[in-house]
């Protein structure tokens, strides 16, 4: 045991000796930077040819207006100074101000940044909010590191990449590994160096500093009103549908809840811990309060009569009318797509379709509202968000529900009308309206000079 | 939370003979890599805050034991090749508004292994007991039911983009890497 013990002092001290920024590698790293950019690109090349896109509007879209690479040099705790590579993209900026998140991890890049700036583009677009696309990141190991570290990197981050921010140029969000606090780093750098209160700068801060009310549930209320929508135009009541949603965390228990009270059966959920299942509907709010209660706010351990025990791959499988992953990427595979037997897929996390899985899927006639639709809630509250900072007056959080219904509502038929116009999923018929609208906002307002 | 399959298929004991004295060595590290990230005086105000629910304090700890834990099983496992956590939120901007993670701490852990094996998941068990004991002893808590959440993928996984493996050519969710051999 001492041996061991020995052993593990070692290793940390070799693993402390070498700054755990630098120290810590991925081995996709390479693969990344090819992969991710160049999706994006064949992505828009084939929406370009389906919708006529003009050649130069074409070449326009293909590469980021804008892209700032910094070094960050931070003063570290132990008195050592750090260098740090930053990046702040912005994609177009035709449709409005830039929006998107920044975020800290240390395999951030520059393709995966670019490609990240223009999701952003079409998912505002998509939204009908008035932005334009961006991302930012910085290269870093932020659980390494003590929060007046994290203070002095995103301080000195955010005094190197203002000439490019700000509350119509370009305005950050939280992104993997940053949250409220880093955004109120942020924002009160802006403050100090242009000499004026600008909290609408960056969105995602806490309400007591200019953040909006229901932005926690923003998301998962997007995704029920998304699914309500769903079956209005497939003539489905909400009475008779049944609904199994993967992943019970903030999105999740929100569109389960929020679902639960429009009057849809939930038969299933599930979470890291497992599922259950109940094909007579799930007591949600009971639900709800169990993982409140839970320690580590998990389903597990949820008995009720009636409910059995259900793995997330059976979740994922189950005979139910509305099929909602909202945990993680890529759960929805070509290995599992054939059996999936929900009749649609509202898709509330972030890529938790493959491609290969969404060609199975609609060729089996498997409605799929794609990502950038379905979970634009989020977006479109941080729009609110920064409307009520720049109004300076703010609204009460049933009129923050009232208007995201409106923009969803709005935005799920406009998608419908294209995909039923045009004979293509749901999916393409997001894109096409994403990338024909940005477009026809560049034509309108012309090339400068 | 392990693999039941796996971990019912290999009745091992429940305490492995050094279990104690490494769940010990990995929760006194996590303080004190807590401690010296909230830049406070030592362990005990460092317990204080993770006690006190003090939430960047508990954001510490759980990555110091997540780290401590990967390198305790990157050790004692010679098929582990690499060991990463994960933000569990389905979307990067809504994690900062999820609820507060209060003082049980839940290590999330996606363990790249040459190979799978029914004792490795034992190990997990074991260990996770062992830490649970641990964590009791150290916040005179009423023992929680599990600290670990440890999900395994192979080579396979990885180059196929199946199970945990997908993650790892993910744009959205990042794992981020604690420890590889």
């Amino acid at each position: 045991m001492d041996r061991l013990k020995e052993e593990l002092t070692q290793k940390e001290q070799v693993t402390t000796r070498q700054h755990p920024a630098q120290a810590v590698r991925s081995f996709v790293a390479a693969e990344r930077k090819h992969d991710l950019w160049d999706d994006v690109l064949a992505q828009l090349n084939d929406v370009a040819s389906r919708i006529g896109l003009d050649p130069g509007m074409h070449a326009i879209l293909r590469q980021p207006e804008r892209e700032l690479t910094v070094a960050v040099p931070v003063m570290m705790d132990d008195g050592s100074i750090q260098v740090f590579t930053g990046y702040r993209i912005q994609h177009s900026s035709a449709r409005g101000p830039c929006k998107g998140g920044i975020r800290y991890h240390p395999n951030v890049n520059l393709h995966e940044v670019r490609a990240l700036a223009a999701l952003m583009t079409w998912k505002c677009a998509v939204a009908g909010i008035p932005y334009g696309g961006a991302k930012g990141g910085i290269q870093c190991a932020p659980k390494e590191m003590s929060q007046t570290e994290l203070c002095r990197l995103t301080r000195r981050f955010t005094a190197m990449i203002l000439p490019i921010l700000g509350p119509r140029r370009d305005i950050p969000a939280p992104d993997v590994n940053t949250d409220a606090q880093i955004m109120a780093w942020v924002a009160d750098t802006a403050c100090m160096l242009q000499n004026q209160s600008t909290m609408e700068i960056v969105t995602g801060k806490p309400v007591s500093l200019g953040g909006s009310q229901g932005r926690k549930e923003a998301t998962g209320r997007g995704v029920a009103v998304i699914t309500r929508e769903l079956l209005r135009h497939t003539g489905q009541t909400l009475e008779e549908t049944t609904v199994a949603i993967q992943g019970f965390g903030n999105v999740g228990s929100a569109a389960a809840a929020i679902l639960h009270d429009m009057g849809c059966k939930v038969v299933a959920v599930s979470d890291i811990s497992g599922g259950c299942h109940d094909p007579r509907g799930l007591d949600i709010p009971a639900i709800a309060r169990h993982v409140a209660a839970h320690p580590h706010h998990l389903l597990e351990g949820y008995a009720a009569p009636g409910v059995e025990s259900i793995s997330n791959e059976e979740l994922l499988t189950s005979q139910v009318n509305v099929l909602i992953p909202a945990a993680l990427e890529h759960q929805i595979r070509a290995d599992n797509a054939p059996q999936v037997r929900a009749k649609a897929i509202v898709e509330a996390a972030n890529g938790p379709t493959t491609p290969e899985a969404d060609a199975i899927l609609d060729e089996r006639g498997i409605l799929v509202v794609p990502d950038i639709l379905a979970n634009a809630g989020g977006v479109v509250v941080s729009y609110f968000e920064w409307v009520q900072d720049m109004q300076c007056f703010f609204w009460e959080e049933a009129e923050v529900n009232r208007q995201l219904e409106r923009i969803m509502v709005g935005s799920f038929g406009k998608v419908w009308e294209v995909g039923e116009q045009r004979a293509v999923p749901l999916r393409m018929a997001a894109y096409m309206l994403a990338v024909h609208d940005v477009a026809a906002a560049i034509q309108l307002r012309g090339i400068f000079p | 939370m392990t693999d039941p399959v796996s971990t019912q298929a290999l009745q091992a004991p429940r305490r492995l003979p050094d279990a104690d004295s490494i769940a010990e060595h990995i929760v006194h590290k996590a303080v004190s890599f807590c401690a010296e990230k909230m830049i406070v005086d030592g362990a005990e105000a460092a317990i204080d805050r993770i006690r006190g629910g003090d939430r960047v304090a508990c954001d510490y700890y759980v990555y110091g034991l997540t780290r401590h834990v990967a390198e305790s099983l990157g050790a004692l496992d010679g098929h582990t090749k690499a060991a990463y956590t994960l933000e569990y939120e389905s979307t990067p901007d809504d994690a900062c508004f999820a609820e507060t993670q209060p003082g049980a701490p839940l290590v999330h852990l996606i363990i790249w292994t040459e190979r799978e094996t029914a004792a490795f998941h034992a190990l997990v068990g074991a260990l996770d007991c062992a830490l649970v004991r641990a964590l009791a002893a150290l916040f005179g808590r009423d023992p929680q039911q599990s600290v670990l959440d440890v999900q395994v993928v192979d080579d396979q996984d990885v180059a196929n983009r199946t199970s945990y493996g997908a993650l790892f050519h993910a744009i959205h969710h990042r794992p981020l890497q604690v420890w590889e051999r």
